[in-house]
């Protein structure tokens, strides 16, 4: 019997060791798994300063609804980074945000506004082979183009009234022509897109 | 003989100053600009019946201190009022300054004697939309100004013959008073 006692007490000390042993193991993974689903949260946007600091929302800080500032937070914060993965909860929180948006509140801030002339690999395509390009400016108007082998340009003008963008690219058989008169917010989406491009080639 | 000298040399001082006056006047200019078609009728029929190889002119007169002729800088407007001109045939189709009604209606930029850019916007039928150095219709017509030449109209010298006449006989008239009174 004793003999028995003592087996039973050594395979039990064994088991709870190795039971230790296990829930640390555990208790590692959880706290691994922990830090790896809040990197999203920490991870920075592209110019480093999240929206909260950046005061896009701030409009909505005072004289709105309830919990719009929050969020404009959450929305304008997956808006700004360089990922599409948060796509469908942006969707959703813009749906939230209308949903709780009454009379006298703001549209959500930082919806980005798609230029009807391009896609952004049309703009880049204009610099992307190793010709050089120009950017043409008049007032309140802007243009990149490319003129080797063939004419290739984007533009966007905001003057008030005359809001259009226009996309050429006569390298492609027929010539890809996009012309249109467009609203005062899409000419301004339309014109930050190509002042960033010529920005980025240093033009 | 006095009001002979007295008139001769109120002409002598009209002339020497219009010869010290600043180059940079507000001068009147004629102006051709040609516009080369690449994209007609081929694929789209346009509005215009215009077809790729095929040509459009502007023409008109505007005034405006440009600068020194030949490097004309800085950019014209043909806003109704402005007493600026422009017609633009478009095979036989001619739109007007007044043709563009959209904010301040449409402009010519010269930088250095060339020009940079052209702005008519026209969004009723027949459209016709130009920015920079480019034309289009909003659908599948496409071209680009190749050529602008600008003259200035010279000012006949009759004029300037005439206007230094009378200075110099008002100031001798004026003299004659001032003595008389005296």
């Amino acid at each position: 019997m004793l003999v028995m006692n003592k087996f039973l007490s050594g395979r039990i000390a064994a088991f709870m060791k190795q039971t230790s042993l296990v829930f640390a193991m555990l208790g590692l993974f959880l706290v691994a798994g922990l830090a790896t689903m809040s990197v999203p949260v920490m991870a920075e946007t592209p110019d480093g300063e999240t929206p909260a600091n950046e005061g896009v929302c701030d409009v909505l800080r005072t004289n709105a609804t309830p919990g719009l500032y929050g969020l404009c937070v959450a929305y304008c914060e997956a808006q700004d980074l360089d990922t599409f993965e948060k796509e469908p909860a942006n969707i959703k929180i813009l749906g939230n945000y209308n949903k709780k948006k009454q009379a006298g509140d703001p549209d959500m801030p930082c919806v980005k506004i798609p230029c009807p002339c391009w896609s952004d690999a049309e703009l880049a395509s204009i610099s992307a082979d190793t010709m050089a390009a120009a950017c043409v400016r008049a007032t309140n108007k802007i243009q990149i183009i490319d003129n080797t082998p063939k004419t290739h340009f984007a533009e966007a003008d905001t003057n008030l009234s005359r809001e259009r963008c226009r996309y050429i690219n006569r390298n492609l058989t027929p010539t890809l022509l996009r012309s249109f008169s467009i609203t005062a917010p899409e000419a301004q989406s339309c014109y930050a897109a190509v002042a960033s491009a010529c920005t980025a080639l240093g033009l | 003989m006095n009001i002979l000298k007295k008139t001769f040399s109120g002409l002598m001082v009209t002339l020497a100053l219009l010869c010290a006056m600043p180059v940079a006047q507000a001068a009147i200019y004629n102006f051709t600009i040609d516009g080369l078609v690449y994209d007609g009728d081929e694929a789209n029929p346009n509005a215009y019946g215009l077809t790729a190889g095929e040509t459009i002119t502007a023409t008109g007169t505007f005034t405006a201190n440009l600068g020194t002729v030949g490097s004309e800088t800085g950019t014209v407007s043909f806003a109704t009022g402005s007493g600026n001109t422009m017609t633009i045939d478009l095979n036989g189709t001619f739109l007007f300054a007044g043709d563009d009604m959209s904010g301040n209606g449409p402009s010519l930029t010269f930088s250095s004697g060339s020009l940079t850019d052209f702005d008519f916007l026209k969004t009723s039928s027949p459209e016709f939309n130009s920015s920079f150095m480019a034309f289009d219709d909003f659908n599948s017509l496409y071209g680009e100004w190749t050529n602008a030449s600008l003259t200035v109209v010279p000012v006949p010298a009759a004029v300037w013959l005439f206007g230094s006449g009378l200075l110099g006989l008002g100031g001798a008239a004026f003299r004659r008073r001032k003595q008389s009174v005296q």
